[in-house]
């Protein structure tokens, strides 16, 4: 009974304190996981304690966290297996050292507009010549065959034989 | 080298050695996290939540680890259970455990008195780190000695101490 007492009062007391104070932990940088890794082992001097101390006290929350840590080296028997899915899923995360490379499309490099304007003006004056050689050749066999006289390749375009067309007017009236 | 691993392979992104790390760890970083999330498919995404932070920016938080300072196994504690407490901060909505507020926001201020005065520093670190868990953590001595490396009558004594500078200042508290 008396230690209950002397409990409640201690708890009131203390709950007196914290309402009262503003604990410097609150405001403190939380340490760095490893600090917190070295704190939980015991490995810091004192005054790097008490800073890491004097944070818990503000989060007291993280106090789990280190009875964890410390417990973490002891007592392996209670480690949890994990699922082949969640293992397969966790390596992936680090691909292997020969990933398949797949290469580019080489892709076709742009032609300059000068060179596309000249390649269709020499197909274009490729086809006329061809088409004036053509017309040439053929008004000198068809005047061969006929047995007139041959005339200049260039009087021929603008002034056709006379009976060039003459026979389309007899055929259609007839 | 820490704990057998060769942590320089590791972070150079050795496929075969960073296998073996996660086949080796694995188990620890989900019983580090029990109690905080469900076993099953929410521990394993915090193991990898874990695994992604590890890795990130090439490697640049396990770049962090000393094996000098700490154990890796302890290290890897702290880090999964703050991945843990960061990822159900993302889900959850915003809220406080009435336990997490501190208790001077929950006090109720009487605007009739004077508010005390005391030294700040009337309890050293390591006094209010003991009342802490021994009053808001409910842990027994046996746990705070563990924790802080003590003997247990060590404990004690830090304990009666700090009680005694509370009584000093505040006069006893009758419940």
């Amino acid at each position: 009974m008396t230690d209950r007492i002397e409990r409640a009062e201690e708890t009131a007391l203390w709950r007196r304190w914290r309402a009262a104070a503003a604990t410097a932990g609150e405001a403190a940088p939380a340490p760095d996981p490893l600090l917190l890794a070295a704190y939980a082992e015991h490995r810091l001097d004192e005054a790097a304690a008490e800073d890491v101390e004097a944070w818990l006290t503000g989060h007291p929350e993280a106090i789990s966290d280190v009875l964890s840590a410390a417990d973490s080296k002891m007592d392996r028997s209670q480690s949890v297996e994990p699922s082949e899915a969640a293992l397969a899923r966790a390596m992936a995360l680090v691909p292997g050292s020969d990933p398949k490379v797949v290469p580019f499309r080489h892709r076709a490099r742009p032609v300059a507009v000068w060179r596309v304007a000249l390649a269709r003006v020499a197909v274009a004056a490729s086809l006329l010549v061809v088409s004036l050689v053509g017309f040439a050749l053929g008004t000198d066999a068809y005047t061969s065959l006929s047995g007139e006289q041959t005339t200049a390749m260039g009087q021929d375009l603008f002034d056709p034989p006379s009976g060039v067309f003459s026979g389309f007017g007899e055929e259609s009236s007839s | 080298m820490a704990d057998g691993l060769d942590l320089a392979s590791l972070i150079a992104g050795n496929k075969a050695v960073w296998d073996a790390f996660v086949r080796r760890y694995a188990g620890l970083i989900l019983s580090a996290v029990r109690g905080l999330v469900r076993e099953g498919t929410e521990a394993e995404d915090v193991l990898q939540e874990m695994c992604v932070r590890l890795c990130k920016d090439d490697f640049r938080l396990l770049r962090t680890y000393d094996p000098a300072r700490a154990g890796l196994s302890t290290w890897l504690t702290i880090v999964a259970r703050s991945t843990a407490r960061d990822m159900q901060r993302r889900r959850r909505p915003p809220q406080s455990a009435l336990e997490d507020v501190p208790e001077r926001l929950l006090a109720v201020v009487d605007q009739h008195s004077e508010p005390l005065k005391f030294p700040k520093d009337l309890l050293s670190p390591r006094q209010q780190l003991v009342l802490t868990m021994l009053y808001e953590r409910d842990m027994d001595v046996a746990e705070v000695a563990r924790m802080l490396g003590i003997d247990p009558q060590t404990v004690r004594s830090t304990h009666h101490k700090a009680m005694l500078k509370l009584r000093a200042h505040f006069g006893p508290e009758r419940p």
